[in-house]
């Protein structure tokens, strides 16, 4: 049975109620993300066994607190239900997934869900937790009281799973007419209903919340709090650093091994040239750091599974407050310093327009992992290694480079808010999840999203550039005393564009890095790496000796531009290609270009003649 | 008074909503309703906003701006005042059985 003829069963819950572990639990890692056409809300989908030995497919609905959209992401959720979203069919069943803590707000949103008049189960999710505040649910009566079938579940300990089966089963072989109705609800009645129900079915529970409360106590506490969350950010960037090192070095032998190999197995020639200095530099320079990625992905997915995220949120709120956002847009904020793609994804969330497009319109100006590769290299080269104070120089430039980032971002943002994103604020509000341990399952599966998107990105986008790059700059050969790097293509545009660059203090060979940096920051490594390899010695490639001939090849003013161009450059194909998707039309993302590119020639100008007239040249 | 006259640890009783229609709902789609129990929680370091309040057992962070909407009664003056809610001790009517 292939997926598309499969019946579809539709996942819907809030936010917190644990849905995405659910779906994990039920459907395993093997799961098909993708879009919905003309809106980028991602549509998760998986198989989802049945106990008879058939299957259904199970689509993970984005969270919703209602089906009165106040984001594109609810508005999915609401079309998908109502059978009205293009590319979806009305999915045959419904399971809802409740959060077994808090059934007084729940079962509102239940309720609501029931008149669609569609079938339907409710999944009571977090047992364990219900539990361990001292609640009692008599589930039986609470089946009564809905009148639909109602399974306890422990998403994160694989707990309920079988009978959530048991129970879709049979409404997915009942033959009904396929249609939803809705008629506007009266909220104020059906949150009576939904606490009359809890009253009915909910005993205990009087030392609600205890544990969270204490945590809380501590966590948000006005002086411990933000010292606790500077803790956490500055401990999660150093793992990021210190935890990959190992692995970083492994990916580099690896790819060492490789060229070696080719450079036995291959005769000296095209072939040779193009598979160790196009192919495997190239791309080798990209994937070297997925570890990194990795690990910060591992960071945020673990604060946000906590739930440890919103406190986050609520901390920063004030301080995002001051620019014009929310604390809502400190979570994008947050992701977009491994990949501004899932961050600008990530603001859809965010349910004031205004707020979500200045939030995706600073997102570049995180410090993401893409531009790390470069930072690497140029602060390898040029920034002494020693020590000041209980730092290190090298350490304290990074920081600095970060530290530009985010004050550039808060200060665009500030800017935006008062010009193209005008208007009124719309506030924050947002519910604060009690406290868990984050299920290893839900966590591997997130990871495995996040590093294959990237990998995907480097087997794509970033290995075609490469190629096209290594061949720009080795065609058409130049004659015999001719230096390559001036004779090639590449030579030729960089030879224009350095007109444009000259001014801040930018070389030919830059200009040339920059072309195919437009593609992905992180080429603009492979791609020095090329224009400058092709002219040298085959062995200077394969010893990796890129920091010393960029050392002996720039002053340090240019170095220091190149790297404040890369903190505010719009340089991502990708990111485009996001932004123009998430905001509508060409009009946003052609703005974030250009007013990122102003930032960054303004900024690396200001870098280079600064640096020349504070080293006396 | 509001919720955000209350010192944090004190309970009361939510009276009211006073917002647009807009944010009366985005309010109650987080479960606030008249009659609910409601706590002052946390309050944020700089200028104590935003704040995080308790309602039922359910921790919501928000705004002042917003919070001022939500009118409380102290617990012990609930007993007195008119609270248009009434729990569901009456038995409910099971006629599906």
């Amino acid at each position: 049975m292939t997926m598309t003829a499969a019946p579809a069963v539709a996942l819907v819950g809030n936010p917190n109620a644990g849905k995405t572990s659910l779906f994990n639990a039920l459907t395993g890692a093997r799961q098909k993300v993708a879009n919905y056409p003309g809106v980028t809300v991602e549509r998760k989908a998986g198989v989802l066994r049945l106990p008879d030995g058939s299957s259904a497919e199970l689509i993970d609905l984005p969270g919703a607190y209602s089906l009165d959209p106040r984001s594109p992401d609810e508005a999915v959720t609401r079309n998908v239900l109502m059978g009205r979203q293009e590319g979806e069919t009305l999915p045959r069943a419904i399971v809802a997934v409740v959060d077994a803590t808090n059934l007084p707000a729940q079962l509102r949103f239940v309720l609501e869900l029931k008149m669609l008049g569609r079938p339907l189960v409710v999944a009571l999710n977090m047992m364990d937790l219900a539990k361990r505040d001292g609640l009692t649910i008599d589930v039986p009566a609470l089946e009564r009281e809905l009148g639909v079938p109602v399974v306890p579940t422990v998403a994160v300990r694989r707990r309920g799973l079988d009978d959530l089966g048991q129970k879709v089963l049979p409404l997915l072989t009942k033959i009904e007419a396929a249609s939803a109705s809705r008629e506007p609800q009266d909220m104020r009645s059906l949150q009576r209903r939904a606490r009359q129900i809890a009253d009915a079915v909910v005993t205990g529970g009087h030392q609600a919340g205890g544990l969270t409360r204490r945590i809380d106590r501590v966590v948000l506490h006005p002086v411990a709090g933000p010292l606790i969350l500077a803790a956490v950010l500055f401990f999660m960037f150093q793992a990021v650093f210190a935890w990959a090192e190992a692995p970083m070095a492994w990916i580099e032998g690896l790819i060492a091994v490789l060229q070696g190999a080719a450079s036995n197995i291959l005769p000296a020639g095209f072939l040779r040239n193009l598979i160790n200095e196009g192919l495997l530099a190239g791309v080798g320079a990209v994937i070297v750091f997925l570890p990194q990625i990795v690990i910060l992905f591992a960071f945020i997915l673990v604060l946000e599974q906590s739930g440890y995220m919103t406190r986050a949120a609520f901390l920063m709120d004030r301080l995002m407050a001051s620019v014009g956002l929310s604390g809502r847009a400190f979570i994008p904020l947050l992701s977009s310093f491994a990949c501004a793609i899932p961050g600008i994804m990530a603001t859809r969330t965010i349910a004031d327009p205004r707020d979500r497009l200045t939030t995706i319109l600073i997102a570049p100006l995180m410090t993401c992992s893409a531009r790390l590769p470069v930072y690497a290299v140029i602060i390898a080269a040029f920034i002494p290694d020693r020590p000041v104070g209980f730092a290190n120089l090298q350490g304290l430039v990074l920081f600095g480079l970060y530290a530009f980032g985010v004050v550039g971002a808060l200060l665009a943002a500030l800017a935006l808010r008062s010009t193209v994103t005008k208007g009124k604020h719309s506030g924050f509000l947002m519910e604060m999840p009690k406290y868990q341990w984050p299920a290893i399952r839900d966590l591997g599966i997130g990871i495995w999203q996040r590093a294959w998107a990237f990998l995907r990105r480097a087997g794509t986008i970033i290995l075609a550039s490469t190629i096209v790059l290594w061949a720009f700059a080795s065609f058409p050969r130049a004659p015999e005393g001719v230096s390559q790097v001036d004779y090639s293509i590449a030579g030729r545009i960089g030879t224009g564009l350095e007109h444009v660059f000259a001014p801040i203090g930018f070389n030919k060979e830059i200009s040339i890095a920059l072309v195919p940096g437009m593609a992905a920051r992180e080429v603009a490594v492979a791609a020095l790496g090329t224009v400058y390899a092709i002219d040298a010695e085959e062995e200077d490639v394969l010893q990796g000796q890129l920091v010393d001939r960029l050392r002996n090849a720039w002053p340090l003013p240019t170095a220091l531009a190149f790297l404040a161009w890369f903190v505010f450059a719009p340089q991502c194909i990708s990111t485009f290609a996001v932004t123009r998707r998430e905001t509508n039309g060409y009009k946003w993302p052609i703005f974030m270009f250009a007013y990122l590119f102003a930032m960054a020639y303004v900024g690396a100008g200001i870098t280079y003649w600064t640096a020349r007239w504070a080293l006396g040249a | 008074m509001n919720i955000v006259d209350l010192k944090p640890g004190t309970r009361a009783t939510v009276a009211a909503i006073q917002a647009n229609a807009l944010d009366e709902q985005r309010l109650r789609e987080h479960g606030v309703d008249e009659g609910m129990e409601v706590e002052l929680l946390h309050r944020a370091a700089l200028g104590a906003d935003p704040i995080a309040i308790r309602i039922g057992n359910c921790c919501v962070a928000m705004r002042r701006a917003m919070a001022r909407h939500i009118l409380v009664t102290l617990e012990s003056e609930t007993a007195a005042a008119d609270v248009s809610y009434t729990p569901a001790h009456a038995p409910q009517v099971q006629a599906a059985e």
